[in-house]
């Protein structure tokens, strides 16, 4: 088990750089998760700490020890594949020993450690199965199983969920969540999805081109974005961030005279801002006193309901209401009060939180 | 969809067809394996039945010249070029499919115009290089010589094979402590046999059947492989062709390549790496 210390780290391919100077601290024991869209840096990052990319700048140290030119092998990490990455030649018990017999553990040890990682997984009926013989959550498991034995300090996993069904996903999220909570041992995980993240995490980092975003806890970024980004990207459907302008210490969206109720701007300058608050926290009022919603799209989710809609016949917005209600219908003007004493403001140029 | 709904008629035409091929492509064979079982002036006679079997000639080309040290030349030539070649395209394709370095095309590229040549037109420098090597009439001069023919299929096989096969498995490995050594021949080999043993199987057969360069390189009778041989055999008299004899050791020779084919077409299966990744 170890603390994970990222300072100033950076890689580039060719003249592009992906990682930006990356500064970051990964508590003993806790669950990362690295998060962003497409192309931010996340998988190079976790490929950076396992050793499987070079590192051009910075110091990467595993338990207070820098690693940056220490073999993938020796760095005390294991990884879990996105495609598995199974021996297809060999059977289970060999794809899980193959790592102990290289490193020249007695047969005893070995046998112990995999019939151990064995169960804990519940895959001991499979030990002597070909990969091919599997089905993907089987497979799963034997790559999960394989990072195990090696009895890592650190876990890392580069997006372990995407290759399978929704269902399957939910399962297996949840048991690497168990096996976080058996083993302690500090895991990253990379991923994509901002539910995977919100739901794993102790520590959630959010990359965009290279950078951090944003580091905290899930309730710290979905309480309190740092910037637009992470405002846009954490949350589902998408926080609403719309153009607003500051005007005598109360906000009113760009281009109409509609005041937004619960914002503390009082002792702000007159100017633009972004205004952003989330789908789920708009309030609906019956008494008239508040702006205009005209419905275009309804999607009925069950438990609630999301509405694409016109606000204050301005700009496009996005709400959540409980489906309890008499649902509305494509057309009908409702009357709302966005933010729900909950809104956020934005820096317009910057996108930084005011 | 269309199987089902096949008439009578086409299906009788379809093994019809299946037939006239099977005639044309097996028919030659056929009949060197009944011409080699007759006697004499029976050979002339045109039967399309075998009508009296008489191992004559087979031991006849084995009484009255080494034709068993042919075969063994053979054998021993082939199976050097099959090793060498596997053992080099392996660990050329390794560094060719795997590794980013300066030149790396125009280093494919040249081991696939080696193979452009014909090859009367490097038999000459060819001849040379043997001679001043002194492996003239030696069969380490056969071996050297069909490594031209048998390298560059090789290698290029399998570097395209080995570039297919999924980078997270070697990276897996990687990070299980595997040292490249250990990766080619615990990782990437076992899931290369099928590749290997197609190459392996081309590079036997191009080596087995080789004549020019095996004329041209040996001289005498106990250093020649069975091509060559079998050309030379000559009947009593200068106007005989003995064709009993000469079918009955091209049959001999043909044996053993059938035999390896069916050995290993079981080994030549796609899928190996099914499983790996997600399938």
């Amino acid at each position: 088990m170890a603390t994970v210390t990222l300072r100033d780290l950076r890689k580039s391919f060719g003249d592009t750089e992906v990682i930006k100077g990356i500064d970051l601290e990964i508590e003993d024991g806790k669950f990362c998760v690295l998060v962003g869209p497409s192309g931010c840096g996340k998988s190079t990052l976790l490929r950076m700490i396992a050793g499987l990319e070079d590192i051009d700048g910075g110091a990467l140290s595993i338990g207070g020890e820098v690693m940056n030119d220490i073999a993938p092998a020796e760095r005390g990490v294991s990884m879990v594949f996105q495609s598995y990455a199974l021996y297809p030649h060999m059977t289970v018990y060999q794809n899980m020993s193959f790592g102990l017999k290289l490193a020249k553990e007695s047969d005893e040890t070995v046998e112990e450690r995999v019939r151990n990682a064995a169960e804990i997984l519940q895959i001991t009926d499979l030990l002597d199965r070909k990969p091919k013989a599997l089905s993907g959550g089987q497979r799963q498991r034997v790559a999960i199983g394989r990072a195990i034995v090696r009895d890592p300090k650190v876990f890392l996993f580069d997006e372990p969920l995407s290759n399978l069904d929704a269902t399957l996903r939910v399962q297996m999220r949840l048991e690497i969540s168990r096996l976080h909570r058996r083993l302690g041992t500090t895991m990253i995980h990379v991923t994509h999805d901002q539910v995977e993240a919100m739901t794993l995490a102790d520590q959630i980092v959010v990359l965009n081109q290279g950078v951090v975003a944003q580091a905290g806890t899930p309730r710290d970024l979905y309480d309190r974005p740092a910037n637009t980004f992470v405002a846009g990207f954490i949350g589902s459907p998408a926080m609403n961030l719309l153009d607003a302008r500051v005007k005598g210490g109360s906000v009113v969206l760009e281009g109409t005279d509609a005041r937004i109720e619960g914002v503390d701007a009082a002792d702000r300058p007159d100017g633009p801002v972004t205004l952003g608050f989330r789908p789920e926290h708009a309030e609906l009022r019956d008494d008239g006193d508040g702006l205009p919603f005209e419905v275009e799209v309804m999607e009925d989710l069950g438990d609630t309901c999301v509405l694409h809609g016109v606000l204050a016949d301005g700009p496009q917005a996005t709400l959540r209401i409980p489906a309890e209600t008499a649902l509305p219908a494509r057309g009908d003007r409702m009357c709302v009060m966005p933010g729900d004493g909950r809104c956020h403001l934005f820096d317009r140029d910057s996108g930084q939180r005011i | 969809m269309a199987a089902r709904h096949t008439s009578p008629a086409a299906k009788i035409g379809f093994w019809l067809l299946v037939a006239v091929l099977l005639v044309i492509l097996l028919f030659p064979f056929y009949y060197a394996v009944i011409t080699s079982f007759k006697s004499g002036s029976a050979i002339f006679e045109v039967d399309y039945l075998p009508a009296a079997l008489s191992a004559g000639n087979y031991t006849s080309i084995f009484a009255e010249q080494p034709f068993g040290r042919n075969i063994l030349n053979s054998l021993v030539v082939s199976v050097a070029v099959v090793g060498i070649s596997l053992f080099l395209g392996l660990t050329a394709a390794l560094a060719l499919g795997r590794f980013r370095f300066k030149g790396r095309r125009m280093m494919l590229l040249a081991v696939l115009s080696v193979s452009m040549f014909p090859q009367v037109a490097v038999l000459s420098g060819m001849f040379e290089l043997i001679r001043v090597l002194g492996l003239f009439n030696n069969p380490g001069g056969l071996i050297l010589s069909y490594l031209i023919f048998t390298l560059p299929f090789t290698v290029w096989v399998l570097t395209s094979f080995i570039r297919d096969l999924p980078a997270e498995v070697e990276e897996a490995a990687i990070m299980d402590g595997a040292k490249p050594w250990t990766l080619l021949t615990r990782i990437f080999l076992p899931m290369m046999w099928p590749a290997m043993v197609t190459t392996g199987l081309l590079a036997f057969i191009v080596a087995w059947n080789e004549f020019l360069f095996a004329l041209t390189f040996t001289l005498s009778n106990d250093q020649r492989t069975v091509p060559v041989a079998i050309a030379l055999i000559t009947g009593g008299s200068e106007f005989e062709v003995p064709w009993g004899r000469i079918m009955a050791a091209s049959v001999i020779v043909t044996v053993p390549l059938i035999a390896l084919v069916l050995i290993f077409q079981r080994r030549i299966v796609s899928g190996l790496t099914a499983g790996a990744v997600k399938g």
